[in-house]
This record gives C-alpha cells, structure tokens and sequence, in this order.
C-alpha cells in the first residue's frame, strides 16, 4: 500500500511513455522499416517478375497498342512484404522499399479502378500476343 | 431461493477481444451449464490458399490468419511446404526463425496478462504491461521492418539477414523488458488484491487436461508436461537447451505466473540464439513443385499449431489443413467456466487467451 502510494506520487512528475501526435509524424523511422515501394521506370526492364510474385497481385504491367508495358502498383492493396524487390533482378535500381510510410500522399481512386485494369492488364498481353503472331 | 438465469456473453462484447459467442446457464451466480459457438470471422483462408494462391505465396497469406502469431502460421506453412520441395535451408536460417517466434511468445503472452488484468479490473496494471510491450514491437520492427506483420520467414529461408547492429538494438531492447520484468512479477504474483482474483479461480485439473486434450499454457500450468519445442525436431530448440516450465495448480494464477516465467525463458533464448547465431545464408533458392504431403507442428504462443500440405506437382496446393490451438482448448474452456461465478467469467475467459480469428480462419 505505502509502496505504490510513493510510486503513484512518483508518476506524477514522469514524462508520459506515449508521444502526441505532432512527435509521432516528426520521430525518424526505425532503420530498416518496411514501407513504400519506389519504382524507375527508366532502370526497368520489364521482366515481369515483380508482377508474378506479388503475394496480393498489387503489381500490374499493361501494355499498350504499341506493345509498351506501364507499372501500376495499389498502395492499398499492397502488404508491404518487400517479395517484389526481392525478385527484381535490378534491386535498388528499378524497383526499391523506402523507410517513409505511403498512404498520405497516394490516390485512393486506384482502388476503386483496380478490378477493371487486372482485367486489362490479362488481356492487353493476349491482344499483343495476337497481334505478334 | 435458486433463480436460473440464461446469459449470453457475446458475439461481440465489452469483455471479448474477439468474437466469440457463450451461452451461460446459471443459479444465481453458478455457472451450471455452457455453449460455445465460434465461427463468426471465418474467411476461407485455407480455400483462398488452394484455388488462389501459389505456393510460395502461401506463407503471406496465412500470416493474415492471425495479427498475434503471424509468425508462428508462416513459419509453420514454411516448415511444412520445405519438405516437399527441393531446398537447403541454412542452420542461421533456422536459428532467425526461432528468434522471430520467441518475440512473437512475449509480446503475444504480455497481451494476454494485460487483458487478465483489464478483465479483473486493474486497469493501471494492463496499461503497465502494454507499455511494457511496446518494448517487444519495437524490437519486433527492428529485426523484421514491422510490428505485428513480420512477413519474415519464406520459403529458403527468412527474408532479411542480421547484422551487428541489429543485434546489439535487439539486445538492449530485450535488456531492458528484462529489467522490468521482476516489477511486473510482483504485481501479478504477490499483490494481495490480484490473488483474491487469480487464486483457485477457472482451474483446470491434470486428468481434465489430459482427457480434454489441452495444448499450450492451460495445458502446462495444469502440469500437462507438453510442449513442441521440444517434441518436434523441425526447428533446433535443443541445441539452446530448451526445457519446458510446468506450473501445478492449473487455476488463473497458475497461468499468468507461468506466462511471467515464459517470457523470462524466451528473453534467455532470445540472448542465446544472438550469442550463438552461426554464420551462413539466410536464404536459399527453392527448386521444383510441391509433391507429395508434410505436416509440420509448431508450439505457437497459445499451443500447439499443425499444419498439413499436400501437392500434385502444380503451383498450387491440393490440400492445405490448419488446426490452431484455441480449438483445440474449446472443449477444456467449457469443462473450465462450470462452478465458476458469473463475475469471474472475463477474466477467466482472458487467460484463456482465446484466438478466435486462428480458429474461425
């Protein structure tokens, strides 16, 4: 009873383990974090690899009438596990994680057209398939 | 005068982590009789993972079986598939995934006593105990790049290797949960008002647990001497000396003390596994298709896990089968509520520490 009262006592004048908002958004990520994926286009050779190992397939490549493929990831629908830069066969090159967390500066209406580019992403490789042949 | 009441508790409940539904019947305060009912988060995971999926795909899916022990389902799902593909997995490989499993038992084990805890009605003690826990997250992210999801163990291997620095940032972070630790004993265990809570309340006796099948913590604070770690040769706790602690009584106090002591043996591990780490790669390429079938059992923070595999050659999973240690215990946590008093029902339920997201999957 006396011991928890000095210790109720003492933990009046300790600083708060929690951080406010404000400290939150201004602390340093961890090193090492896992968070946004950051993509060149011009390093890129269109393997492909990343769009086959995504585990939530939040990587898509279309290609157009031309035949030249265009990156589309979903900064919602990605989990962030790192497996695309991981196959790249150009890490840090073409396709890299960053520290910095993603969601704020990302448009939410590419979830909203994401099943309709799958869809395209399929079938602009049959078309260009076709049209090689 | 005896007056029967009906109380449900649940699905969703102020006192429940998770959804899970009980029917109490009651005299006055008794219970007398009880129904679970589970099933209110499935989400067809082990379908997904046999239609949608490949198989190296397999251990990031069933990571989201579970926020709690994402690492121990993955690694499990790794455990199982490396059998019937052709691959090496390096010694260091191992030792990384036993050290991303004993941080995985602490944090999740502090969860549970800090909702004991809330659910007895000390609060100012579960807000010790998550600030202390935010320890274990941090170096969680250290070692893995994130706090709850670790997306750490893959097939071949784990996904990042460790270098010094990491180590001596993991060692100050476990130092440090080591310092706090006897404070934390000393609440749950010799505080005079937590043991007129904890004490011969929600016990479970050795011959119960033994015919219910209770895996886990219930099972070993009832004096059930179980556990996988050292039962199954999958991943290399002997070579760390790894000896199971089993407590008696099998009541509420019994667990959290032997909660405490698992988490002062996995902060001795953790040092271990650290000091010890042999040097190699951390991962390895995986060759072929799965064919065939592999089981592979893991002791997760709640008991033991079990997952089955089976392959015909393809990409994809022909079978993939996952019995998670909270059902396992639902039959002991019915056999644990009867005779016990109305009020002491939450806290009971969270030392129970049910995970119904594993076992709805």
């Amino acid at each position: 009873m006396f011991k928890a009262l000095i210790e109720a006592l003492l933990n009046l004048f300790k600083k708060p383990d929690t951080l406010t908002p404000k400290e939150a958004a201004a602390r340093a990520p961890v090193s090492g974090s896992r968070g946004a994926i950051g993509y060149s286009e011009e390093a890129c050779i269109f393997c492909l690899k990343c769009e086959k190992a995504c585990p939530p397939a939040a990587i898509l490549f279309i290609r157009d009438a031309a035949g030249k493929e265009s990156y589309h990831h979903n900064p919602y629908l990605c989990i962030y596990c790192g497996e695309c830069v991981r196959a790249c066969p150009k890490p840090d090159e073409a396709l890299w994680q960053e520290e910095r967390p993603v969601l704020s500066s990302s448009d939410p209406a590419i979830s909203k057209r994401w099943f309709a580019m799958e869809k395209e992403a399929v079938a602009s490789k049959v078309r260009y398939k076709k049209a090689k042949r | 005068m005896i007056k029967q009441l009906h109380i449900p508790l649940g699905s969703q409940h102020a006192a429940l982590l998770e959804p899970l539904r009980l029917d109490f019947s009651t005299e006055n305060e008794r219970i007398v009789s009880v129904r679970s009912d589970m099933g209110y988060v499935h989400r067809g995971v082990e379908h997904a993972c046999m239609n949608r999926f490949d198989f190296k795909k397999v251990p990031f899916v069933v990571a989201r079986v579970c926020g709690l022990c994402a690492i121990t389902h993955s690694t499990a799902a790794v455990l199982a598939t490396e059998q019937i593909v052709e691959c090496m997995v390096s010694e260091r490989a191992q030792w990384l995934r036993m050290l991303a499993l004993e941080f995985d038992r602490i944090h999740s084990h502090m969860l549970c006593l800090a909702h004991v805890a809330e659910s007895s009605g000390y609060e100012a003690l579960f807000m010790h105990t998550m600030m202390e826990r935010e320890r274990v997250m941090e170096a969680q992210e250290i070692l893995s790049g994130n706090r709850v999801q670790f997306d750490y163990a893959t097939l071949g291997g784990v996904t990042r290797d460790m270098d010094s620095q990491c180590a001596q940032a993991l060692l100050a972070k476990v130092g440090a949960l080591k310092s706090v630790l006897s404070g934390l004993r000393d609440r749950f265990e010799a505080n005079w008002s937590t043991q007129m809570r904890f004490k011969g309340v929600g016990a479970i006796t050795l011959e119960e647990a033994y015919r219910l099948g209770t895996v886990g913590p219930i099972a070993r604070a009832a004096g059930v001497r179980t556990d996988i770690r050292i039962e199954s040769s999958h991943l290399p706790y002997r070579a760390l000396g790894f000896e199971p602690i089993v407590a008696l009584e099998g009541d509420l106090y019994a667990r959290n003390r032997l909660r405490l002591e698992e988490i002062a043996q996995s902060i001795e591990l953790i040092e271990r596994i650290l000091e010890g780490l042999p040097e190699g790669a951390h991962l390895s390429k995986v060759r072929g298709r799965p064919k065939g079938e592999a089981m592979a059992r893991i002791e997760a923070p709640r008991g033991e896990l079990f997952y089955y595999v089976r392959g015909n050659g393809g990409a994809i999973f022909e079978r993939l089968r996952i019995r998670t240690p909270t059902y396992a215990n639902l039959k002991a946590f019915e056999a644990i509520f009867l005779g016990q008093e109305y009020s002491s029902i939450p806290a009971i339920l969270a030392s129970l520490d049910p995970c119904m997201s594993c076992t709805a999957k």
